[in-house]
């Protein structure tokens, strides 16, 4: 089991450097000139004609003269030392930038994660241990169709209906401002309100199609009718046979998840003016912001990998056949 | 049972981490001022934020003040640096809002003293004398002085390297409340007419820790943004990205400050912007060269929300490539702008409100615009008799037109790049459609506008018949869409030190357009631009696609006397000392 987790770790970490390698040559692949970011379109013509040397000492500034050779070896220093140097759009320090989104996004999340899955579990056994009853007829369609129209499609619908007609929730933001204490935290939780209602009812309905299914096929297997036929009752066998085998994949789907636990919603983000990674990433791939680009990249990737290694613990854990 | 257990606390662990979700862990920052501190104790903050219906204060002329005036925008509300003009504090102090400008642009042209009271220029463009206010102080509460002004012009020169002080002499104080600057080249009105309307006295208590390195470019610390305009910051929420400012009655540039305090808001993108509007969340907007698109105009839906609309100083353009066969001839050129579908390009680019543009491309909003220069017009037949009559004619019958000298004719048309090339790739369209209904085999390569730099060295080559450009509110405001029209670089430079997207090799065209740009007088200013609006007129080196409105909506149900300025919106340099509560 040790040796199990040992190598899985070490996996881990060479995908990390693999991706932190890839992240670096795809962004600096990325077309545009970044100096016109940095300083702005306009700006970016007016100093090429008044003041040419500004530029030059811009870019000497951020490191755009240098050899890819040299960038690279600079970048993987500010890895190490977590100093990913200042943010083209801002000049702020990205890792401040990149902290700051993370908290934000966190708040819609997290809470995502956990009621999305209880709620996606509950309704996915009920309806997977009962299948074609009323329930599964009325709960399986509504899932399907949440899980093939866009978030995005129907955030902005929620937006006209609840923000912008019935306004009982603002209409874009994360908070209303200049207030302190339970006043802020409820403001917050005001603004929160919609773009977390929109994430549990897309994440409910994968969840729910994931244990439906887990549960249906477990409902069919041999060892669950064996274990009827012995005239157990019907929650014995489901929590006792079924749930401890349908829990396998649904537990790997939930450890998965948490890999986009920091990388944020950029659709759901960017339609409530919800300043978390997801717009981050989305604004600084925009305006071709290198630093802050590379690190959103990297703390996404490195939150997939990290995900999966739990889930392979995990798994482990719960599965001993798997370690062996 | 141990693997159970271990599966229990992770969750344990994770369902509470989840619970501290949605408690605000940042408080908004509160400039540490005695202004602000006593501020602070009078009103709750979150009550400063909304708009105040009454109980407004009476000027003692008997004038309604606004308590608090809310502009929306779509500009971060991140960075606070006086000298800096990213975010929206950069882009309000255009408008002289925290920071005193030395002079600013009034609606006919003309420049006005803003900080400086009065100001004189000599005779040989040399020497500025002026008089500044000796009553004005800081956001902080310390007076602006003769030392603050001095030192401003010095570090303008030696640290920020301003192109604007490369031949300064000196600057001495000629007496209480007088000054003068003096340049070894008569640099004067270029410096007030350019840079000095997006600058303004520095406090040297503040700023002097800067004098030689360029740290105060990313300097962002609370008082960054103190400056000796009418309006200081007293406190801002980046989260919520909301900021809080309240007048200071001793910087009363242009009369008494009739705006008590302003909140601004900062809104995901401008359908956000006009819902607010319509809720009465904010009472204007303002974006600096970012009006709201005449497409949302129909959200309005209260009566209450006047569009803002005026008259555009940028304006979308074509320019022909005068170094390649077609756009050589005057002919071909003539006979493209008769072939146009103007009213179509003007409704496609500005909606029901813009207008088909007259021949001297500039607007009738900028600066020294001539009447009376003709406005096109579509006639597909004289186009095609044009055609035929210049020798372009189809001479192997597959329905397009070749060159005179019987070459295959085929019209290069380059969209500018930019982040959104929705408009010009349409425009592009039109254009194309209506030279292939004359018989031109005009195209759109895709591959040209892939990214701004193949893009750009595309340009930079010539290599297009026609480009379609675009000069924003700002560039129109002084340096104006003929820099885009320019092939030499300027005198005394090469074509590497500078970006030159024109082909137009005319010498007069050429020297006339860098003269302008380093014009020592208004009048010398005029006088360029006057002759490069007729010489657009008759040669037809381009022109423009379309003058459209811009809209800056503002609600007048709570104030009165709003100016909205052509390009510029509700929010100038004047608001702070007209608007007044109903």
């Amino acid at each position: 089991m040790t040796k199990h987790i040992f190598k899985r770790i070490l996996a881990a970490f060479a995908t990390i450097f693999v991706v932190i390698t890839i992240s670096f040559f795809m962004v600096r692949f990325m077309p545009g000139d970044p100096l016109q970011h940095i300083v702005g379109q306009e700006e970016y013509y007016y100093l090429m004609e008044k003041d040419p040397g500004e530029l030059e000492f811009i870019a000497e500034k951020y490191g755009l003269n240098d050899s890819y050779g040299v960038q690279y070896m600079k970048y993987l220093k500010s890895i190490a030392t977590m100093d990913f140097g200042i943010a083209y759009s801002n000049k702020q320090p990205v890792l401040d930038n990149v902290l700051k989104s993370i908290s934000w996004t966190i708040r819609l999340s997290i809470p995502t994660w956990i009621l999305g899955g209880i709620f996606g579990a509950v309704l996915g056994v009920i309806a997977g241990w009962k299948p074609g009853k009323l329930f599964d007829s009325i709960m399986t369609p509504i899932a399907l169709f949440l899980n093939t129209v866009p978030s995005n499609c129907i955030g902005v619908l929620a937006l006209v209906v609840f923000a912008y007609n019935l306004k009982w929730v603002p209409i874009s933001g994360m908070t209303n401002g200049m207030t302190t204490g339970w006043a802020r935290t409820l403001d917050i939780l005001h603004h929160m309100a919609l773009p977390l209602s929109i994430l549990i009812l897309f994440r409910t309905a994968s969840d729910f199609m994931t244990m439906k299914s887990s549960v249906s096929q477990i409902r069919k297997e041999d060892f669950t009718t064996t274990a009827e036929s012995k005239g157990l009752p019907e929650r014995k066998v489901l929590f006792r046979h079924v749930l401890k085998n349908a829990m396998l994949p649904y537990v790997t789907s939930m450890c998965m998840q948490m890999g986009s636990l920091l990388s944020g919603s950029m659709m759901i983000e960017s339609i409530f003016g919800w300043k978390g990674m997801g717009q981050l990433f989305y604004q600084s791939v925009s305006n071709h912001d290198f630093p802050t680009a590379q690190l959103c990249f990297l703390v996404s990737a490195f939150c997939v990998v990290m995900a999966n290694l739990i889930s392979d613990i995990v798994i482990a854990l719960i599965d001993p056949r798997i370690a062996s | 049972m141990k693997s159970r257990k271990l599966i229990s606390l992770l969750l344990a662990a994770v369902m509470l981490v989840g619970t501290m979700t949605g408690c605000g862990q940042s408080d908004p920052v509160v400039q540490d001022t005695p202004a602000a501190t006593e501020t602070e104790s009078k009103k709750e903050p979150e009550a400063a934020a909304e708009t105040e219906k009454k109980a407004e204060a009476e000027t003692e002329t008997g004038v309604k003040k606004v308590k608090n005036l809310v502009i929306g925008t779509t500009t971060a509300n991140n960075t606070f640096n006086l000298y800096g003009q990213s975010d929206i504090f950069g882009k309000l102090n255009y408008v002289g809002f925290v920071r005193g400008n030395w002079v600013y642009e009034a609606e006919d042209g003309s420049l006005q003293p803003y900080f400086f009271t009065s100001f004189d220029i000599s005779d040989d463009g040399c020497v500025l004398d002026f008089t500044w206010p000796t009553t004005a102080v800081w956001g902080d509460g310390e007076p602006v002085t003769w030392d603050d002004i001095a030192f401003t012009i010095n570090f303008l020169a030696e640290t920020a390297k301003s192109s604007s002080f490369l031949n300064l002499v000196s600057v001495e104080e000629t007496g209480e409340g007088r000054g003068r600057i003096t340049f070894s080249e008569p640099d004067v009105y270029g410096w007030l007419a350019g840079s000095a309307m997006s600058q303004g006295v520095l406090p040297k208590h503040i700023w002097e820790k800067f004098e030689g390195s360029d740290e105060y470019k990313n300097y962002n610390e609370d008082d960054a943004a103190i400056g000796c305009g009418p309006y200081k910051l007293v406190s801002k929420d980046v989260d919520a990205q909301v900021s809080y400012y309240e007048a200071i009655p001793e910087n009363n540039y242009h009369g008494d400050i009739t705006v008590e305090s302003v909140t601004v808001k900062t809104y995901a993108d401008a359908t956000a912007v006009m819902a607010a509007l319509n809720a009465g969340e904010i009472d204007c907007y303002y974006a600096y060269s970012s009006p709201i698109d005449y497409t949302l105009m129909d959200m309005i839906s209260d009566p209450a929300v006047d569009k803002g609309e005026s008259v555009y100083s940028g304006c979308n353009q074509m320019t022909f490539g005068m170094t390649r066969k077609a756009g050589s001839d005057y002919n071909f050129r003539l006979a493209v702008t008769k072939a146009m579908d103007w009213a179509l390009l003007s409704k496609t680019i500005g909606g029901d409100e813009a207008v088909i543009p007259c021949a001297g491309i500039i607007p009738p909003s900028c600066n020294g615009y001539v009447e009376g220069l003709p406005q096109f017009a579509q006639d597909v037949d004289e186009a095609k008799k044009i055609l035929d009559d210049a020798g372009y004619v189809d001479t192997n019958a597959d329905g397009f037109r070749e060159f005179p000298d019987g070459s295959e004719m085929k019209i290069l048309v380059v969209p500018q790049y930019s982040k959104d090339m929705n408009l010009r790739n349409r425009i592009a369209e039109v254009i194309v459609d209506n030279l292939v209904s004359v018989g031109v085999n005009a195209y759109v390569d895709q591959s040209i506008i892939v990214n701004s730099e193949i893009w750009e060295s595309n340009i930079q080559e010539g290599n297009y018949d026609i480009a379609i450009g675009y000069t924003t509110a700002g560039v129109a405001r002084h340096t104006s869409a003929f820099r885009y029209y320019v092939y030499e670089p300027k005198p005394g430079t090469d074509r590497s030190s500078s970006w030159l997207w024109g082909t137009y090799t005319d010498p007069t065209f050429n020297e006339t357009v860098w003269r302008m740009l380093g014009a020592h007088s208004s009048d010398e200013y005029l006088e360029c631009i006057t002759y490069l609006q007729n010489e657009a007129a008759k040669t037809l080196f381009g022109a423009a696609l379309s003058w459209t409105s811009c809209y800056y909506p503002y609600r007048t149900d709570k104030y009165e006397n709003w100016y909205n300025r052509a390009s510029w919106g509700v929010v100038n340099d004047e608001l702070w000392y007209t608007l007044t509560a109903k």
